[in-house]
């Protein structure tokens, strides 16, 4: 039987080259369960060692291996070949970030941007270990769940316009762990928090496109989490500023 | 700083989006069409404000505006701000599920629930304005 075999094309940057991305077609062959990451790596093994781009645990976990494929922000690891039968598969880097070298972009701004919103469990006063865990119960962990399964992949700030008109839009995945964070009924720093997620440039620049909700291969859901936040400042707001000893 | 980021220095390629970004796939596009549905309602706010003022004008003043609505072309302008009102008001209720999900403990209500729940609000609402409207006519 004849070896099945398909185009692969691979948007291509090298700064050494020139400042001009360009566009390289490989033939790969398809096999069953073949994913977009396999094709590529298949590429580096035995055509074109020079090919850049990250992977990691192939599994849909460590979230390096975000792409561009034929225009949509994908996991190259969760992706399957077969999905782009009959039409152009076109990988590209992840849309609105800079490009290191072909598929590597940089992800810097959303790491300083994450750790601003300080994604850890704050307390006030910590309990010593001998008094044991912080303990919780099904219905406290189900409020935050969805929103902890971010692997950081990127696919949400590729697939939001508003990052990609204003990069000082603090963006979706890191809006979303700080609601993680703030919803989690052991954590006590919403209101450390509060300053970072409700400056202008935070929840409030999201004009709700959605499309990173839909885009997320973890679930997270961080549409929702921008615009419960949204909901939550606006009442915060309200209290501290009318109610009587509501600032307090 | 290591060697090779000191021999290499990074010179990363920034991209610029196309201005036609909401058209690369639908929901783009249905989010484009629901943000800009608001110049029309914009407009329709200012139609009304102008009609009101008309109004208390008195009869003559108001006889003038309305010859000038009953034109065909201002009939077909308004048609199409019905139609951006309607894109408005769906796609907005569209995003209830993703706003305020519902949660009663570990139960949570189905996303169609919730939009049909607030389509069926929208049309019992649109229905008694009707009603309303007609029995004040009559």
């Amino acid at each position: 039987m004849r070896e099945a075999r398909r185009t692969l094309t691979v948007v291509r940057y090298n700064p050494e080259r020139g400042m001009s991305p360009y566009t390289q077609d490989y033939e790969v062959p398809v096999w069953d369960g073949m994913m977009v990451l396999d094709a590529l790596n298949f590429v580096r093994e035995h055509v074109d060692s020079t090919l850049a781009f990250r992977w990691s645990c192939r599994m849909g976990v460590c979230g390096s291996c975000g792409m561009s494929v034929s225009g949509a922000p994908r996991l190259t690891c969760q992706d399957e070949v077969t999905e782009y039968d009959g039409r152009d598969l076109v990988v590209a880097p992840l849309a609105h970030f800079p490009v290191i070298r072909d598929l590597v972009v940089d992800i810097d701004d959303f790491m300083q941007k994450l750790r601003t919103l300080k994604p850890w469990l704050i307390r006030k006063q910590e309990k010593p270990l001998s008094e044991g865990e912080y303990r919780q119960t099904p219905t406290q962990r189900a409020a935050y769940d969805h929103h902890a399964s971010c692997i950081n992949c990127m696919l949400c700030y590729s697939a939001c316009p508003v990052y990609g008109l204003d990069t000082k839009f603090t963006g979706p995945a890191a809006l979303a762990i700080a609601r993680r964070y703030n919803t989690d009924s052991r954590d006590q720093g919403a209101e450390e928090r509060r300053p970072i997620v409700e400056r202008p440039e935070a929840v409030w620049t999201c004009t709700f496109v959605g499309e990173c909700s839909v885009v997320c291969p973890k679930g997270v859901q961080p549409a929702e989490a921008i615009q419960r936040s949204k909901l939550q400042a606006a009442t915060g707001f309200a209290i501290r500023n009318l109610v009587p000893g509501g600032a307090k | 700083m290591s060697l090779l980021e000191r021999a290499v220095p990074p010179r990363p390629l920034r991209r610029r989006m196309s201005p036609f970004w909401w058209l690369g796939n639908l929901r783009y596009t249905i989010f484009f069409l629901r943000e800009f549905s608001a110049v029309f309602l914009a407009f329709y706010m200012l139609f009304l404000i102008v009609q009101l003022a008309l109004l208390v004008a008195g009869p003559d003043a108001y006889r003038g505006f309305h010859a000038f609505i009953t034109n065909p072309w201002w009939i077909a302008l308004n048609v199409i701000v019905l139609l951006f009102a309607l894109i408005h008001t769906l796609t907005w209720l569209g995003t209830i599920p993703a706003v305020t999900p519902m949660r009663v403990g570990e139960l949570e209500a189905p996303s169609l629930m919730l939009l049909a729940g607030a389509l069926g609000g929208f049309v019992v609402a649109s229905v008694a304005v009707g009603l309303l409207l007609l029995w004040w006519r009559w």
